[in-house]
């Protein structure tokens, strides 16, 4: 009996070690650094975006209204001098639709170890790894999916939306980006991936020690899709371009700056 | 030393009470019936997350029950020939579980309940609806997770079919004594729920249990898609326009290679109307405006067979359809802006490209489905009766 308890007791002792090392080390873990919430805003001229009710102005003044926008945004990378952090989610892609709320924020588990960082990346679609057919089999991101015919893989977003022509009628325009398709003369076709990295940089991001959490704002210009370097006047390039890839290029490099970053202070230790 | 003895008596006694909660927990799972758990399987291409509710677990004999209760029309709590009526009166498997428009009843595939009250819109067929997360109807009136809790899934619609006076517009108090009285089903009840009191919650879980197993997966299409036949030329060429967005255009809402439900299970006014008087629209249920005149795009799986089309049934063909998309469209500030063309009034398809388009769609019918003993009545009740 005494040598039964003798055994309980260092059985209480070991595991009471082992689960104080546990602890010590999941502890040490989080203050390794800190992990990141994004918020994803979308605004025109600086002004949150009203979808479905509200009439817009682009640069070549076509009044329209945008009622839906869906994207995705993938291989999120904080930068440190050249060194880079990969922030990844499950299946390191997030999917942003206004008609979803909770894709309007993104907590990665990924711990970012601490340290000043200068600059964050990602990339606007899916790189080539990722942009496979059957990739996504559920809802919402399956509906994304670009048919097999024209290049296979998902759009990079789906912006749809109605604007006003010149002669004043109501036409819809489905800004869709995704890969794009050359014929040559015998009808041969290329595809073209549209995908680009877009560059932040971080005027000042510290990741502390201890900070648990430290927000994120990701903003997207709407108009800024209209702008820069390619004017862009649906009047022209018609309100459909998965199968113009002049137009889906031109959508990619406006885009490149149609993204804005704000971070929240650190807490206060 | 009294201390040691102290923590030792604690140590003895906190033992003591777990190993208590241990038999207790044990002899009362000992106790409790568990129905076998069925293993669906998930064809190729296929969504992975399934709507199925945590309180309705799918098992071999919920779904055996549900069987019954499908085809039997005593569902309706009458034994009066002329006044029974079960979900088999209407959703005839030939047709997809639809009623279609060659229902030897229902003329013109527009069905109405045991008074005679024409149901408000035509009906959808029972397909694959375990993979539907985005509401149920033409409407999405009953939705996971949507404000009405009375009105998530499939379960709920079994209740409103069996209730509603366009339907069964049976009273649930007689039709859970007339099952109850059938011999048979009491044990079947048992088997499935654990108890042979029958409950209309268990009703309407057997019989959602069954619509969830109605699958389809095995089309021309899906072998083609899995390597095992070729399309003809025309079905490829129909399949292309189906595809692009300067073609039929029809992938955005009704799916396609990358999404083999051949629907979104979203909502759209695809322009067919220019003034909305139905009050069941998808506006009626969000409340939102660019909803108004949107209905859900349905399965285009075995569409031949479940004309009328349209959530009014406004066309019987699917040549009719097609006719809709490429030279009828209405402009409306309503319409969904995937109708890019509307302006045009229509996707403006050549007589061939028309007839290749159908072509394509033909190839979604699952004959597998379409007669499937699994899903089929059953040769007789529970009672012996047929």
């Amino acid at each position: 009996m005494r040598r039964a308890c003798k055994h309980v007791s260092a059985l209480i002792f070991i595991t009471s070690l082992i689960v104080a090392l546990l602890l010590t080390a999941s502890c040490r873990k989080q203050d390794d650094g800190g992990k990141l919430i994004f918020v994803f805003g979308h605004k025109i001229g600086g002004v949150e975006l009203v979808k479905d009710s509200v009439t817009y102005l682009n640069a070549a003044e076509n009044e329209y209204v945008v009622n839906e926008l869906q994207y995705f945004i993938s291989e999120v990378t904080l930068w440190k001098n050249g060194d880079r952090q990969v922030i990844t989610s499950d299946s390191g892609v997030h999917y942003v639709d206004l008609d979803i709320p909770s894709t309007l924020s993104w907590f990665p588990d990924q711990v970012i170890p601490a340290g000043n960082y200068d600059s964050i990346t990602f990339t606007f679609g899916l790189t080539e790894s990722k942009n496979i057919s059957g990739y996504f089999v559920n809802p919402p991101e399956r509906d994304m999916f670009w048919p097999d015919v024209m290049g296979g893989g998902y759009h990079y977003m789906k912006m749809n939306g109605k604007w006003k022509t010149t002669l004043g009628d109501i036409q819809p325009f489905n800004l869709h980006l995704g890969i794009g398709m050359i014929a040559d003369t015998a009808g041969n076709e290329t595809f073209v991936q549209n995908y680009f990295t877009v560059t932040l940089p971080l005027s000042w991001c510290e990741v502390h020690e201890s900070q648990v959490y430290r927000q994120f704002t990701i903003d997207m210009d709407i108009n800024s899709w209209f702008e820069s370097p390619y004017y862009w006047d649906w009047n022209l390039t018609g309100g459909q371009i998965m199968q113009n890839q002049d137009a889906m290029h031109a959508a990619a490099m406006n885009g490149r700056d149609a993204f804005t970053i704000a971070y929240e202070a650190p807490d206060p230790k | 030393m009294i201390k040691r003895n102290y923590s030792s008596g604690w140590l003895y006694a906190t033992s003591l009470l777990l190993a208590l909660f241990t038999i207790n927990s044990c002899s009362e799972k000992a106790d409790e019936y568990q129905p076998t758990p069925y293993a669906f399987t998930i064809p190729a291409y296929f969504p992975t997350r399934l709507n199925i509710p945590a309180d309705n677990p799918m098992t071999i004999e919920g779904i055996a029950l549900g069987r019954y209760l499908f085809y039997d029309e005593r569902l309706s709590g009458r034994t009066t020939p002329d006044s029974m009526m079960s979900c088999g009166t209407c959703h005839l498997q030939e047709n997809s579980f639809e009623c279609g428009i060659n229902h030897p009843k229902f003329t013109g595939g527009r069905p109405f309940g045991i008074t005679g009250i024409q149901t408000p819109h035509v009906m959808l067929p029972l397909i694959n609806l375990v993979w539907n997360e985005s509401g149920y109807f033409w409407s999405g009136l009953v939705c996971k997770n949507g404000p009405d809790a009375q009105k998530q899934n499939i379960e709920d619609i079994v209740y409103m079919g069996v209730t509603a006076p366009h339907e069964m517009a049976a009273d649930t108090n007689q039709v859970k004594m007339l099952i109850q009285s059938i011999p048979g089903y009491p044990e079947l009840f048992d088997k499935a729920f654990g108890s042979p009191k029958v409950t209309f919650r268990n009703i309407s879980k057997a019989i959602a249990q069954f619509i969830r197993i109605l699958v389809s997966s095995n089309s021309k299409f899906d072998k083609y898609m899995r390597g095992e036949v070729q399309l003809t030329a025309s079905e490829l060429n129909g399949f292309v326009l189906f595809m692009t967005e300067d073609g039929g255009d029809c992938f955005h809402c009704h799916g396609g290679d990358g999404n083999p439900l051949f629907t979104t299970n979203l909502f759209y006014n695809n322009a067919k109307d220019s003034v909305f008087t139905d009050v069941r629209d998808h506006f009626s249920v969000t409340g939102n405006p660019t909803d108004i005149g949107a209905y859900k795009a349905p399965t285009l799986r075995n569409i031949e067979l479940t004309a009328p089309y349209m959530h009014d049934g406004r066309f019987n063909t699917l040549e009719e359809v097609i006719d809709f998309y490429s030279e009828k469209v209405v402009w409306s500030p309503y319409v969904h802006p995937l109708m890019h063309h509307v302006n045009d009034g229509g996707i403006h398809l050549l007589p061939s490209e028309k007839s290749d388009l159908i072509a394509f769609i033909r190839t979604l019918r699952d004959d597998e489905f379409l007669n499937n003993p699994a899903f089929s009545k059953p040769s007789s009740f529970p009672d012996g009766n047929k």
